[in-house]
């Protein structure tokens, strides 16, 4: 019914998808699979009209169509769950259903109520989902949530439905609740393409198995043929790992480390992992693994609810983030602005964390701060045009070193950093590569949590691959390579040692 | 004593002595030398000092502006402290002719149970006593902007049977079109054998030197699988590296 053909996207000179291909046929369950940043989300918002392609032609029913808007792709009946909740929380189910294709009397702006109750009532009950329609959104679960979603693309004439990571926190009596559905869709004729990582589950619900690595589709095979392994390995691909500017560091003691910690909400369960000065650890692992999650325990943004933390191999409890900081942790954010205020200038953000060393008497002494500022400006290497700009006018990669610049001032000695090269153009990946390793040198303990594989081979002495929140393996960097960090995300042993 | 008094002392005895070392420093302090790093990080920051050659020098007002001939000798120092990160205890390897070798030579006395086999005749003195082994390759030696070096035949068939893990070698020029080129083509050879002798080939090359041509064309930019170079290298360089999978270190003064 649907066919994508040789579809290629760049986003910032960077090509996220090259001349991928992708099909579907009206009841069939399509599964996508491949690695964090292999184009499968973005393959599909352009199907979904959230993008335009760049180049490659997408035939509904045999005929060319441009969509590039998300009401183009739902006039053909192409609908898109993802990820994040398009719901609005304080509107009750039935209105939430009816957004935007509110059904209003006969010629009157006034929107028909009872009408728009019954209806949706009876689309709950045909998918079986026990709610009430009246009920605020935020009041729901997460499944409740994903159900409502459902109901509301079902009011149009769906034809294909895309599934973008719907089930990852989902329980498993969860899980088949929704399998249920996607079959009862399936037989009315609509074709469901199925975005997730989860390996048992995509070969219980599809009919087919589309793989995509590096932008380009690499696998095409219907269900029967799949197994676990063969996946695995060909989601992985090439290990590029020549590139990385790392050079083995001199290691010292142990700066941090952790002895069965968990947190409160359980998204971290027991893990026990250590770093030591000069090193530099990864840690792997799938979307809501908890990598992130794991990041922000350590710089004291989640409380530890049970195990040990320590910081130079001495106990500490950090009740917040200006604790660690004090111990030398610094922490990166995958999200930019979390990192520097984007609304003040380089000098202030570069100070901030250390104004005493800025501070003469008790007044911040100007010369001081460009003292400081120019050094990092020189030293760090950044483009910066003015220093007086808003740092929200500064290149990402820029940005980024200002973030680094900052937290050398304040004489951190522990790095964590959550998916620091994710949108970073490739200059900018190779200087920050070029800084992490000096800082290893410099005796600086790096943590980088990363969904890019070649990333943490290339540059880690040591992997710890995270799944559902626990540690399920330890890679040295001989050890390890993209299948068996994959096997390991996915939740399998390898069957073999490489 | 606090951190305070003894950053305090720290910049007394620099501005008696205008330049001092680490080690004079740490017996100075009292303290390891680690401190005494952490301490001069924090003095560069400041503006008072500049740190150079495992020691610092104190920052005269009229000194403030940059020379160009200190830049470049500091990114030469820095691209030598970044390749000696790329050798290992008991590794065996070459090292060219040139400044950079030089630099890099000066530092091996880090490192134990080196072998180097060289036709770089200034390094010879500094090498001697604190390798294992040491090979010269004689042949004729040729004298240029103060550099000493074997060239030639005879150079040539020293390197014969030899093998190496790493190999250092400097070179006039890398661009993207023209490659690797060099002025002297009297080690033209060398360089090539050298390359069939190595397991890994490493150019030491700062930013000036990208984007300029010499005389005589030696191989293809992206036969090298190692280039090291300091920050300030061309952007284009350093995308192309990446993308064709070759290791480009810069070196950060941090």
């Amino acid at each position: 019914m649907i066919e994508m053909l040789n579809i290629s996207k760049q986003f910032n000179g960077q090509a996220v998808l090259r001349n991928a291909n992708f099909s579907i046929r009206s009841g069939e369950v399509c599964s996508l699979l491949g690695e964090n940043g292999a184009g499968k989300t973005t393959l599909m918002k352009i199907l979904a009209g959230v993008y335009s392609q760049d180049s490659g032609e997408i035939l509904f029913e045999g005929k060319k169509v441009t969509l590039g808007s998300i009401p183009a792709s739902q006039k053909l009946g192409i609908h898109m769950i993802f990820q994040e909740s398009q719901l609005i929380n304080f509107f009750s189910t039935e209105k939430n259903i009816f957004l935007g294709k509110e059904i209003c009397f006969k010629h009157t702006p006034f929107i028909n109520r009872k009408y728009q109750i019954e209806k949706a009532r009876n689309l709950l009950e045909y998918l079986q989902i026990h709610i009430n329609v009246h009920t605020p959104v935020k009041e729901l679960s997460f499944t409740q949530k994903k159900m409502v979603e459902i109901a509301k693309a079902l009011l149009s004439d769906v034809k294909v439905l895309i599934f973008d990571e719907a089930t990852a926190p989902l329980s498993e009596p969860e899980i088949q609740k929704v399998f249920e559905i996607i079959e009862k869709l399936k037989k009315t004729g609509i074709a469901i393409v199925y975005i997730s990582h989860k390996l048992e589950e995509v070969l219980q619900i599809s009919d087919r198995i589309v793989i995509l690595r590096d932008g380009e589709t690499v696998e095409d095979i219907p269900k029967n043929l799949g197994d676990i392994n063969k996946l695995i390995e060909k989601m992985a691909g090439e290990d590029y790992v020549n590139r990385y500017p790392k050079s083995r560091a001199k290691k010292g003691r142990k700066t941090l480390e952790l002895r069965n910690v968990s947190n409160k909400q359980n998204t971290v369960k027991n893990i026990s992992i250590y770093v030591r000065s000069g090193e530099i650890i990864g840690i792997a692992g799938l979307q809501g693994a908890g990598k992130s999650n794991l990041a922000k325990l350590i710089v004291g943004m989640e409380m530890v609810s049970e195990g040990l933390l320590l910081i130079n191999n001495k106990p500490s409890v950090l009740k917040n983030p200006h604790q660690a900081i004090k111990k030398g942790i610094a922490y990166f954010s995958k999200y930019n602005e979390f990192n520097i205020n984007m609304l003040m200038n380089t000098h202030y953000n570069i100070t901030l964390s250390n104004l005493k060393r800025v501070t003469r008497f008790f007044i911040i002494s100007r010369n001081l701060v460009d003292h400081v500022t120019n050094y990092f400006i020189k030293h760090l290497n950044l483009r910066i045009p003015d220093s007086n700009l808003p740092a929200k006018y500064l290149s990402r990669g820029t940005q980024q070193k200002v973030a680094i610049s900052k937290w050398l001032h304040a004489d951190a000695s522990i790095l964590i950093m959550d998916e620091p090269s994710i949108h970073l153009d490739i200059n900018s990946k190779v200087e920050l590569y070029n800084i992490m390793n000096k800082l290893s040198h410099n005796g600086k303990s790096i943590l980088i949590a990363s969904s890019d594989l070649r990333e943490l081979i290339g540059m880690c002495d040591r992997i710890y691959i995270m799944f559902n929140g626990k540690i399920v393996a330890e890679l040295s960097a001989e050890e390890a390579n993209s299948i068996r960090i994959l096997q390991f995300a996915f939740g399998n042993s390898p069957k073999s040692i490489f | 004593m606090f951190q305070g008094q003894r950053i305090e002392v720290l910049k007394s005895i620099l501005q008696e002595k205008k330049s001092v070392d680490i080690s004079t420093l740490t017996s100075a302090l009292s303290v390891s030398d680690v401190t005494v790093r952490k301490y001069l990080d924090i003095l560069e920051r400041e503006g008072f000092l500049k740190k150079m050659h495992g020691g610092a020098i104190l920052i005269e007002d009229t000194d403030r502006d940059d020379d160009e001939s200190i830049a470049e000798l500091n990114a030469k120092e820095n691209i030598a402290e970044l390749a000696l990160t790329m050798i290992e205890d008991g590794d065996s390897i070459f090292l060219g002719p040139g400044t950079s070798c030089y630099l890099l030579a000066k530092k091996l006395h880090l490192l134990k149970n080196i072998t180097v086999v060289t036709n770089n005749v200034n390094v010879l003195e500094i090498i001697a006593p604190v390798v294992r082994n040491l090979y010269f390759i004689g042949g004729e030696i040729v004298c240029r902007d103060g550099l000493l070096y074997s060239y030639g035949q005879k150079a040539l068939t020293q390197l014969e049977g030899m093998f190496v893990q790493k190999a250092f070698i400097t070179v006039e020029g890398v661009d993207l079109f023209a490659g690797l080129t060099i002025n002297d083509i009297g080690i033209l050879d060398i360089i090539l054998k050298v390359e069939a002798i190595s397991r890994k080939l490493i150019i030491m090359a700062d930013h000036n030197k990208f984007n300029k041509i010499g005389l005589h064309h030696v191989m293809p930019i992206d036969k090298i699988k190692i280039y090291i170079s300091n920050e300030r290298l061309d952007e284009n360089y350093k995308k192309f590296f990446y993308e064709n999978d070759i290791k480009i270190l810069t070196s950060y003064d941090i």
